[in-house]
């Protein structure tokens, strides 16, 4: 087997992992501000 | 009052702290993308193949980079905590809590090139070897840190119970570090070193400093983002969080 089947599977894993790093608190972050946006609206009076 | 010692004090503050990572952040995370984009096309088509591993020698370029990051992390980790536990500054809380995960991925990264590296070069994917162990080691302290914060209500006993099991888990990192002399290992010693000559040929060594150069940027703009959402996930009753966060749709 050819050694570059070895360096694609690194490289594969090193690009998700780095993915997941650079997604994750990205959404964690906009989850947490829709829910103070949200928190605000519904104490708003109508 | 001194100037930087007023910088530290106003970036301190929450609220102000957010506008920093906001605005360092991005800059951050394009340089560390342009220099993975140069350093991985160096890594993958620059250079030429090492005479006796092959091909497999360029998983070395991102395991190295994330093997140094692994333990820099750490030591970043256990400063912060120190500093927060002695002085109680919010802000180490935050940036020791949010280096856990970022810590804790470039240690997988670590593993997992090495476990790959180690197929075609050792004939094995693992080996309890002392270099390798301490590495897996590193990985549970980190995520013992991640589930500690996760597991305690009250935010900062939270971080000041992860906090000192980071102070802690500071033992594994000279074991990391010093495993290859100390040992008989099947890990190779070093071969690049800081001060001094390396043992890698210059012709073949930028590709791996500029991606040295890239995860540390990454580590900063990661650990930016993070603490970011840990600070505003404790704040999300104060005035300048609703001001700022208020109308997000």
């Amino acid at each position: 087997m050819s050694h570059w089947y070895y360096v694609a599977l690194a490289y594969g894993a090193f690009t998700l992992l780095l993915c997941w790093d650079f997604a994750m608190p990205r959404l964690a972050l906009k989850k947490t501000a829709r829910a103070l946006a949200l928190r605000l609206r519904r104490k708003k009076p109508l | 009052m001194n100037k930087i010692i007023l910088w530290f004090n106003q970036t301190g503050s929450p609220a102000r702290f957010d506008v920093f990572a906001t605005r360092w952040a991005k800059p951050s995370f394009i340089l560390a993308f342009l220099l993975l984009a140069i350093g991985i096309y160096g890594a993958l088509l620059s250079v030429p193949a090492d005479y006796k591993q092959g091909e497999s020698f360029r998983i070395l370029y991102i395991h190295v980079p994330a093997a140094w990051m692994s333990l820099s992390i750490f030591v970043i980790m256990a400063l912060q905590s120190a500093i927060a536990l002695v002085w109680r500054i919010k802000v180490c809380e935050l940036i020791a809590m949010a280096s856990a995960p970022v810590g804790a991925m470039f240690t997988a990264v670590t593993l997992i090139s090495g476990a790959v590296w180690g197929k075609p070069t050792w004939g094995t994917w693992w080996t309890w070897d002392p270099r390798l162990t301490s590495e897996l080691v590193l990985l549970f302290l980190y995520l013992g840190v991640m589930g500690l914060y996760s597991a305690i209500d009250d935010r900062r006993a939270a971080a000041r119970a992860a906090g000192f099991l980071a102070i802690i888990g500071m033992v594994n990192v000279p074991i990391v570090h010093f495993a290859v002399t100390w040992w008989n290992t099947l890990h190779q010693g070093e071969t690049i070193r800081l001060i001094g000559p390396s043992k890698m040929d210059s012709s073949m060594l930028w590709p791996l400093l500029t991606l040295v150069v890239a995860t540390k940027l990454w580590y900063i703009g990661s650990v930016l983002v993070r603490a970011r959402v840990l600070n505003l996930q404790q704040e999300t009753q104060k005035q300048w969080a609703i001001e700022r966060y208020g109308d997000t749709p």
